[in-house]
């Protein structure tokens, strides 16, 4: 880890600052976190699909349930490229193992339901603490931020569910002639698996970036003021360029 | 260039000013915040209207105009740019040149929702803010306004109550006073460890008689917040 070598300018935020700065870097990744997430998640969702033909919302479930899962690509790919390192979606995925194995059933399980699952799972994926050091460690992270994290959460969620019913309104508002939006046709289109699968998918496809990356800036930016990686860096850029002899330092008034 | 979530703006005399931009999730939280006022101002007058007959359900029509169409616009203009909603969350309006937001631009803006609310649920609002380099929505993009947080009032100096202020030895560039300062208020709760760690990078540089190098950096920082004792 070089501080040096971070992309994003190295300051004290407050919380929400922090998920707004999420939402900047997500816009610099967010083609490879798609097509990241989709690549995890498309298959997994196609063969949910297949082996519960009868019951949908199994495999709603599945989706929503693993959705930590399908983060872990974007949230490894953000971690090393934070640091400056370029990764692209075939070198992510080359490192399968260093995304997929860390953690993963307490993530699954127990973490699942936390409302901060944004901004812990860098701690799950990266420090990979014992179960008891990661309350420990959670508690401190969540000091002061917790609470904003939750919101993100909420928000963000809520953006899916808007973005999936707003695009049909849009469809309607474009297609006047060859839709009435009555109900029977809202009916309709709700027993219509095919286009809420497809939405579905990729509507969760388009958020999870701005998702991953504002927990993992909640995480970073209170890294930042817990272990003041902005005065370590200017610190570290002073002592680079000093010379003991080119400028003698004395102690005050005896010079 | 940093990534960073800054808004820079240099004046005609070649002064930089800069501003914090606020994005999607503060924003729809203090929307939220906002739409309740409404509501719950809009019911209770509805109910009282309701004993008025006609005239009751005229005068609760004109209120609904006013709140939907002025609330917003009345008090960014006169309250700092600030709504109910938008002060709970220490966010305000402004226009894109940082200076407090006109009349024209506030209306311009509000007037705009009618776009971003399209088609449901304030969709397109939400994808031009997550999408523009501001975190605007289109009416902001329409009216050059900007939404940012506001200055916070105060620092909080408990951290160097019973430090010593130390005026510095050394030629001290602005981000270097600007790390003192910070490591003198510790809004991270830094551990003492931690701390020494940092300050001890900066040794070479203290003068020679610096017994503790943390005590120094504090001090240092205390007096550069202008404490002179």
């Amino acid at each position: 880890m070089q501080l040096s070598k971070l992309i994003i300018e190295p300051r004290v935020r407050n919380a929400w600052a922090a998920i707004d700065l999420g939402f900047t870097l997500a816009r610099q990744f967010w083609l490879r976190g798609v097509i990241l997430y989709l690549i995890v998640a498309a298959p997994i969702f196609l063969l949910s699909r297949l082996l519960t033909d009868e019951a949908g919302w199994i495999t709603y479930l599945c989706l929503w349930w693993l959705k930590p899962l399908f983060e872990r690509p974007i949230l490894f790919l953000l971690s090393r490229e934070l640091f400056s390192e370029k990764m692209g979606v075939r070198r992510t995925l080359s490192h399968y193992k260093q995304w997929l194995l860390p953690s993963i059933f307490s993530v699954l399980t127990i973490r699942r339901l936390s409302t901060n699952r944004g901004m812990y799972a860098p701690v799950s994926l990266l420090e990979q603490p014992r179960s008891n050091e990661y309350y420990k460690r959670t508690k401190v992270l969540g000091y002061k931020f917790s609470n904003a994290s939750t919101w993100a959460t909420v928000v963000l969620y809520h953006v899916e569910s808007f973005l999936a019913i707003a695009l049909l309104a849009l469809f309607a508002f474009l297609f006047p002639d060859h839709v009435d939006m009555t109900l029977s046709w809202w009916a309709e289109v709700s027993d219509n698996n095919l286009y809420w699968d497809i939405s579905s998918i990729l509507i969760m496809a388009v958020v999870a970036p701005f998702y991953c990356a504002s927990g993992f800036m909640l995480y970073i930016c209170r890294r930042i003021e817990l272990e003041g990686w902005d005065i370590e860096i200017c610190f570290r850029d002073w002592m680079r360029n000093y010379t003991p002899s080119a400028e003698p330092v004395s102690g005050g008034s005896n010079v | 260039m940093k990534l960073d979530t800054i808004a820079l703006v240099e004046t005609p005399e070649g002064i930089d000013l800069q501003a914090e931009l606020a994005g999607l999730v503060p924003r729809t939280l203090a929307y939220c915040i906002d739409f309740f006022i409404r509501m719950m101002i809009m019911m209770v007058l509805g109910i009282i209207f309701m004993f008025f007959g006609k005239a009751g359900t005229g005068l609760w029509l004109i209120l609904i105009f006013v709140m939907e169409w002025w609330y917003p616009v009345l008090f960014e203009v006169f309250k700092g740019g600030q709504t109910p909603g938008k002060k709970s969350f220490n966010i305000k309006v402004i226009n894109d040149d940082l200076t407090p937001v006109s009349f024209g631009a506030s209306l311009i803006r509000n007037l705009l929702r009618t776009a971003d609310v399209l088609p449901l649920f304030y969709v397109f609002g939400i994808i031009s803010m997550s999408s523009t380099k501001h975190f605007q929505r289109l009416g902001d993009l329409a009216a050059g306004t900007l939404v940012v947080y506001s200055e916070p009032e105060q620092h909080d100096s408990s951290a160097i109550k019973n430090v010593a202020a130390i005026a510095p030895q050394l030629a001290l560039s602005e981000d270097q006073q600007v790390a003192f300062v910070n490591f003198a208020l510790n809004k991270g709760r830094m551990s003492a460890d931690r701390q020494a760690e940092i300050a001890e990078i900066i040794r070479p540089r203290l003068p020679l008689n610096t017994s503790n190098a943390t005590d120094y950096v504090r001090g240092v920082g205390k007096w550069l917040l202008g404490s002179k004792h």
